[in-house]
């Protein structure tokens, strides 16, 4: 049979197949079970809905149409009523039982379409739509555009449910991720805390011998040092600190005799967050005396302030010195304070290195040498 | 208290050098023989190993992913007692440190020594 031409209704379902034959191109074409017993009934079917969006499978029989229906999923059904042995009806009846294809919509052909009983017998079947033979092929084809549409549009939105599960679960599994790293975090920060009051209160037990209003003045101007390098571990997320900033950031006081009385000398390197404190606390000490008593207290004296990695076997050597110059004439501190502590044992015990430590008289010299895997961070050590 | 503790010698095992300078001078005015201090588990097993000792305190962690679980291991073979100092809330220890005394950080120099000495009287 061929198709029906030049009416206007022709041109829209022409157009529904367009769509269904381009939505065919991404899904594949959707398959339409056709069962009637008469073999030339199924060829005029065949040759109305012959295009590419749809795959046809014919049934001779509703025991053809049961095992078709096992092997694939249809779209839609289209059933003769008057079969001999199980008939249309009844075999509507038993695709509405199974759960598996309960949903299938299914499409009547009747040379019978006025006698109303059988109308409510294949209403009560589950039909949704009748077709009177002979069939009009215009609306065949309309009606089974429509279907089709409906297939392709549940097809659709099973996806898009899918794919909204998928996207839920993924949310979920990165607010899990999340929440665990945030609990890390806290427990990390909890523990930073308690380790810097540690440290605070190590700094003032061991600042005891102090009279009250020094102690009150040192104590803090070592708190405030502390917190310089604090916050340049922070911002590096506690990384590594690079020491030149770590240097200049424990001399801010000084910033105006930067350069012209204080000079920095050495490569760029990335201290690990142990040495950075270690190194912060020292310089601190250092300068406060150097302000005190050294070549930061008159109008000449000068600091060098220099450091370098040796690179020989068996071990790398990290140096740093503090070396001053043009101060006052220097006299060794008859009494050894909490400062000394800090540029000495802290220092050495917490480097693994050696500090030497001369006061002559033209300046006071410290130098600390320790092997560079204890002062690099863990990334610039490999 | 110099009585109360006849010269029995502590390992003090601390990554903060300054804490673990503090404690070490606690641990000293009230009369123990301080072993080290040790920044890190390498130093705190030599120390074990060439000098002894009869009690440690060990902070858990030691900077740079370094735990002080197998210096715990170490001295629970050797049947030495040990008090764990964190700064950790409880339910974070590794089981080598179970059932031994914890303080929190900071912990007060009195409550340190006193827990010391407990530890000591046990065994």
């Amino acid at each position: 049979m061929s198709r029906i031409t030049s009416t206007d209704d022709t041109a829209r379902v022409a157009s529904d197949e367009r769509q269904t034959e381009a939505a065919a191109l991404d899904d594949g074409p959707i398959n339409i079970l056709i069962v009637d017993d008469e073999p030339k009934n199924l060829v005029v079917l065949e040759s109305i809905l012959s295009i590419p969006a749809y795959r046809l499978v014919r049934a001779e029989s509703a025991e053809q149409a049961l095992l078709a229906l096992l092997v694939d999923e249809f779209a839609l059904l289209i059933l003769d009523i008057r079969m001999p042995g199980v008939t249309g009806i009844e075999l509507a009846r038993i695709i509405k039982e199974r759960k598996k294809t309960s949903q299938v919509p299914i499409i009547f052909l009747t040379a019978y379409y006025n006698e109303d009983q059988q109308v409510l017998a294949g209403y009560d079947a589950g039909a949704v739509d009748y077709l009177q033979k002979p069939v009009n092929p215009h609306i065949l084809r309309s009606k089974v555009a429509v279907f089709a549409e409906l297939h392709r549009m549940q097809r659709e939105l099973g996806r898009a449910n899918q794919a909204l599960h998928e996207l839920n679960d993924t949310l979920e599994q990165r607010v899990a991720e999340r929440t665990q790293h945030i609990r890390l975090l806290l427990g990390e920060v909890n523990h930073r805390s308690k380790n810097m009051l540690s440290v605070v209160s190590a700094i003032a037990q061991q600042m005891r011998a102090e009279n009250q209003q020094e102690f009150v003045r040192h104590f803090s101007q070592r708190i405030q040092a502390l917190a310089a390098s604090h916050d340049l571990l922070a911002r590096s997320e506690w990384k590594s600190i690079a020491i030149l900033d770590l240097v200049r950031a424990q001399l801010g006081h000084f910033q105006e005799l930067m350069d012209r009385r204080i000079s920095l000398n050495g490569p760029s390197l990335n201290l690990s967050v142990s040495a950075a404190q270690c190194i912060g606390m020292v310089v601190n000490e250092l300068a406060t005396n150097a302000v005190k008593h050294g070549a930061l207290s008159n109008q000449d004296g000068r600091v060098e302030i220099a450091w370098r990695v040796d690179r020989g076997a068996p071990d790398e050597n990290f140096t740093i010195s503090w070396v001053e110059h043009d101060g006052p004439p220097v006299v060794t501190p008859a009494h050894r304070g909490f400062g000394s502590t800090v540029i000495k044992s802290m220092a050495e015990l917490s480097l693994d290195g050696a500090v030497e430590l001369d006061f002559a008289q033209s300046g006071l010299t410290w130098r600390l040498a320790c092997p560079t895997t204890r002062i690099l961070s863990a990334k610039d050590a490999r | 208290m110099n009585g109360a503790a006849p010269r029995l010698r502590v390992l003090v095992v601390e990554d903060d050098a300054l804490i673990a300078l503090d404690i070490a001078r606690q641990l000293t005015n009230a009369g123990f023989q301080v072993v080290g201090p040790a920044v890190s588990v390498a130093r705190a097993l030599k120390l074990i190993g060439e000098h002894g000792c009869d009690i440690a305190v060990l902070d858990i962690n030691l900077g740079d992913k370094e735990t002080s679980e197998p210096i715990a291991r170490e001295l629970r073979s050797r049947a030495t007692p040990f008090v764990v100092l964190s700064g950790y809330a409880r339910d974070e220890h590794a089981p080598a440190f179970a059932g031994a005394p914890i303080l929190s950080k900071p912990a007060s120099p009195s409550e340190l020594i006193a827990t010391l000495l407990s530890c000591t009287a046990a065994v």
